[in-house]
């Protein structure tokens, strides 16, 4: 067995084709972690500088209305634009949520290109209508050249390079007499000559990442098992195709079909079944839409509005009695009771057209959530769809984050509307003090995983599968197959 | 001579059984892709009209109001659908179809579908132009890899010799035999893209002159890979590496390359945040005229301007209201900065977008990528030009509702209007660019088409001319 494996490490050793290969993935691999670290850090850099102006902006304003506190005169402008104004916190201190990533989001784009990567809390918008598109579409189109694309896609077209030829190349040029002459068992043979690639080629790809993390600075090494769970999915994905590679050469065909049939096993794999797994989703549960939705919204407001505003805050304050002023207790002008009751009127009035959408909201909501279930179970049919999906959770750019943003950024926003829905109605006027009850925005750091390790569960039964597969091979083995 | 060479390659793809498998499995792909691309576009339309009119309806019932503040209530306009997007979608799923058009701001295109799709997009979408432009290159590659090197490993190609068969009609023969073959799955793809598109109103105007340059366009592009497949199978030696050398060609002009463009161009011009852009209009509209702010400095001055004009000495004896021309007036001010944001906004993704027109040099798949988009009407000039319209018309119907204002209403009066006003507004129109505009936008992709279509044609000559047999 020894001298299989020196024999096969020198065959690896002496092809030319090999280093080319070597070398391509290593560059292939360092230019890839070198584009994303630098976006990496750009958005880190974006994202606290724009969080460190929004604290500027809010000692700012709690400064401004101290002194507005202190001395009404050296209020300027109209009462809307007052500092005393609680509503004036919105378009003079807009809140922000942004995204947040790591350094591990150097392993995966995932849905950082497509995904809203911020919220301005919007006080009445509802999230469904705040969606803006903020790049250029030829980038979501192409996608970006990232980590991910070079272990999904290009990883096994360069297996499948090493490996088409790995039986059929010994036939072809002769040597597979002489190779079966060894007093092994000739399964044994090419299962240790695929292991020795796999190790060669898992070694490479190893060194590559390593080299390129450090080369980069990327300041993953921060999360060791990150990174070891990262290896790990390699591991397993390499096996996959090297195994698959050897058993459709067990078949004994020529090189050249094992060429066309593993190439065609790659497309399978990689761009029919994700595709189809797309098309099906979309024909089963069709994507709900947002037009539809606010134009539905629209209507409602419409219809709202020929309802007079007293009339909509009459039976506003019938079903939230709790927000009646006592009128006793006030202090404020006029022209200020004047002004809160504008603002009553309008939340009134969104509140309840919000409350009249609610089951087309939730239906929206639903709807999308069980489309997002069965493509996430759909994707079972392509291991490098499942790959993909765990690479998106160890980044943390997963689709699972991005909800659990969402819902984060939205239990903020609901935050801060109660907080303005009390001082409106209550008739408050804005406080220092008040300043430093808003609502902040904390977002959990990563969720590693967001289901039941399912993609990798089934990854790792492909692998299983090919194994038994090679074993009903090896029962069915003959000599003839291969010479 | 040169049929008896595709009649001898028709032989062997139909008995190698590689031709009879590969067009059943694209053929199925084609129809299934025009069908659910069909179906798509089709729901879709059908959303963008239904709710185009109920908007409408939503503008015209809204309760009575001041003109402004019946501006402020807005409406939206929906991008549609151009008829030939169902064969090539583009990147009509990567940009917004809504604009809400209100005053006093440039909207922005909003519900990007994508944003909607699952993960599973980014392995692609099956769409007809997916077929043309990825898998027919790859099927071109599986049926031609070996056609110069299989003669020489089976030696046949001194038979053909003997035969009276010359180097240049062995390579066209070869060559016209594999473009007939992508020719014929090409052809079902436009001809029912032709049939749907024309006998459908929902989409915007068909084209048919769009539909004959897209023909020629893909013609040229199978030219490219089969003079880059023959090629490679005439240089190289064993039928396995040639194989494996196209299938690195394909992988890196379908795939690498334009991603790699993509993280070149963002590096080269980032992408300003939609924040960062927000943040640079407030603080130019903050130096300017407030329409909603008699206070306002600028404001002040536009009165004792309007006074002057009309020699009086307070608002209340001016024959108009200033409130409407103030409004008007810091309409157009606001116009002027979006234009001019906007502006470099619009500069960035141009820039952004010659980076991938340059690098075509390196993948005829780029242009072909770019060509195909833009005579389907799905590329990202044809979301501008009609943003721009949308821009257009939001100006119009802002500026009707303010000089209503200052025609028809007194300074400082409560003026309220309803329906006739509302519906006196012309709805928005769209008429979608010409194919003359559309191929001066893409010269540049359609010169690099036609710089890979002569250099391929030679290298490919003088490489069989000087293969030893």
């Amino acid at each position: 067995m020894k001298d299989i494996i020196k024999l096969e490490w020198r065959l690896i050793r002496t092809a030319r084709l090999t280093w080319y290969l070597a070398g391509s993935m290593l560059l292939l691999i360092f230019f890839a972690v070198q584009m994303r670290t630098e976006k990496v850090m750009a958005y880190q850099i974006t994202t606290d500088s724009l969080y460190k102006e929004e604290n500027r902006r809010i000692n700012d304003y709690a400064v401004q209305l101290d002194s507005v506190q202190k001395d009404v005169k050296k209020q300027k402008g109209s009462l809307r634009q007052s500092y005393l104004n609680p509503y004036s916190l919105v378009f003079k201190t807009p809140l922000h949520a942004f995204f947040s990533i790591d350094e591990r989001a150097v392993i995966s784009t995932g849905r950082s290109a497509v995904y809203t990567n911020y919220f301005v809390n919007n006080a009445w918008k509802t999230p469904i209508l705040s969606f803006e598109t903020p790049n250029n579409p030829y980038q979501q189109l192409f996608g970006m050249f990232d980590l991910a694309f070079v272990l999904v896609y290009l990883l096994p077209l360069f297996i499948i390079a090493f490996a088409f030829n790995l039986v059929s190349l010994e036939k072809e040029q002769g040597t597979l007499r002489l190779l079966l002459s060894f007093p092994v068992s000739p399964f044994k043979i090419f299962l240790t000559k695929t292991l020795v690639r796999v190790s060669f080629f898992f070694g490479v790809v190893v060194f590559s990442l390593v080299l390129s993390f450090l080369a980069n600075h990327s300041g993953i090494f921060a999360f060791a098992g990150s990174i070891l769970s990262l290896f790990a999915l390699i591991l397993v994905y390499i096996m996959f195709w090297f195994l698959l590679c050897l058993s459709v050469n067990l078949r004994g065909w020529s090189t050249s079909t094992n060429a066309f049939v593993l190439t065609g096993c790659w497309m399978f794999f990689l761009l029919i079944v994700p595709v189809l797994i797309n098309m099906i989703a979309n024909i089963i549960y069709p994507v709900p839409s947002r037009t539809k939705y606010t134009a539905q919204y629209w209507t409602e407001s419409v219809v709202h509005e020929r309802t007079e505003r007293s009339k909509i805050l009459d039976r506003y304050f019938q079903d939230h009695p709790e927000l009646v002023v006592r009128r006793d207790t006030l202090d404020i002008t006029k022209e200020w009771q004047e002004l809160f009751g504008f603002y009553k009127a309008i939340v009134a009035q969104l509140e309840t057209t919000d409350s009249m959408l609610a089951p087309l909201t939730n239906e929206y909501n639903v709807k999308m959530a069980v489309r997002k279930r069965l493509v996430e179970k759909a994707s079972l049919f392509s291991p490098a769809a499942l790959f993909k999906n765990s690479l998106d959770n160890l980044a943390g750019t997963s689709d699972g984050r991005y909800q659990v943003f969402y819902e984060q950024a939205e239990q903020r926003r609901k935050a801060f509307n109660e907080f303005l829905r009390q001082k409106i109605f209550q008739e408050d006027l804005m406080t220092k003090e008040d300043v430093a009850k808003l609502p902040e925005f904390q977002q959990t750091m990563i969720v590693v995983k967001d289901a039941d390790y399912f993609s990798e569960f089934v990854m790792v039964a492909y692998v299983l599968f090919i194994i038994l597969l090679l074993a009903w091979q090896k029962m069915k083995f003959k000599y003839e197959y291969i010479l | 001579m040169v049929g008896a060479v595709m009649l001898k390659e028709w032989k062997e793809f139909v008995r190698t059984g590689r031709l009879v498998l590969a067009a059943i499995f694209f053929l199925a792909l084609l129809a299934v892709s025009i069908y659910t691309s069909w179906q798509y576009s089709d729901a879709i339309q059908t959303q963008y009209t239904d709710a185009g009119k109920q908007h409408r309806a939503n503008w015209e019932n809204q309760a009575e109001k001041n003109p402004h503040a019946a501006a402020h209530f807005g409406t939206y306009v929906f991008k549609p659908k151009s008829a030939l997007s169902l064969i090539d979608p583009g990147v009509d799923k990567f940009t917004g179809v809504a604009f809400y058009l209100e005053p006093h701001k440039q909207g922005t295109a909003q519900y990007s579908a994508v944003q909607d799709e699952t993960s599973t997009i980014w392995f692609g979408e099956l769409t007809p132009a997916f077929v043309l432009l990825y898998l027919i290159p790859l099927l071109i590659i599986l049926l031609g890899f070996n056609a110069f090197t299989k003669e020489r490993e089976y030696g046949t190609a001194k038979l053909m010799m003997i035969q009276g068969a010359g180097k240049l009609s062995i390579l066209a023969g070869k060559s016209l035999m594999l473009l007939f073959v992508a020719f014929v799955i090409m052809v079902p793809v436009l001809f029912s893209g032709l049939i749907i598109s024309a006998g459908s109103n929902q989409f915007s105007a068909f084209s048919m002159s769009n539909l004959l340059v897209l023909l020629v366009m893909y013609l040229l592009y199978y030219i490219v890979i089969i003079n880059v497949c023959l090629f490679v199978s005439s240089v190289v030696q064993r039928s396995g590496l040639s194989f494996l050398v196209l299938l690195c060609f394909w992988m890196v002009s379908t795939f690498i390359v334009p991603k790699v463009a993509a993280n070149i161009a963002e590096q080269q011009n980032p992408s300003a945040l939609l924040s960062d852009l927000d943040a640079m209009v407030e603080k130019r509209r903050s130096a300017g005229i407030d329409g909603h702010n008699a206070a306002n400095e600028q404001a002040k001055k536009l009165e004792a301007e309007v006074l002057k004009m009309y020699g009086v000495d307070s608002v209340s004896q001016l024959p108009v209201n200033i409130a409407g021309i103030r409004l008007q007036r810091g309409e157009a001010f606001t116009a002027r900065i979006y234009d001019s944001v906007f502006g470099l906004l619009k500069t960035t993704l141009d820039d952004q977008s010659l980076t991938f027109s340059r690098s075509a040099v390196f993948s005829p798949f780029s242009s072909a990528r770019f060509l195909s988009m833009a005579f389907c009407g799905s590329d990202y000039e044809y979301h501008w030009h009609f943003a721009n319209a949308a821009e257009k018309y939001r100006l119009y119907f802002v500026q009707y509702l303010n000089e209503d204002i200052v025609n028809h209403s007194k300074t400082g009066e409560d003026y309220t209007v309803g329906r006739d006003l509302y519906s006196s507004i012309k709805p928005f129109s769209y008429q979608p660019q010409s194919l003359g505009e559309t191929v001066n936008q893409q010269r540049w992709n359609i010169l690099a088409l036609c710089i890979w279509l002569l250099v391929s044609s030679l290298l490919v000559m003088v490489a069989v001319q000087k293969l030893k047999i």
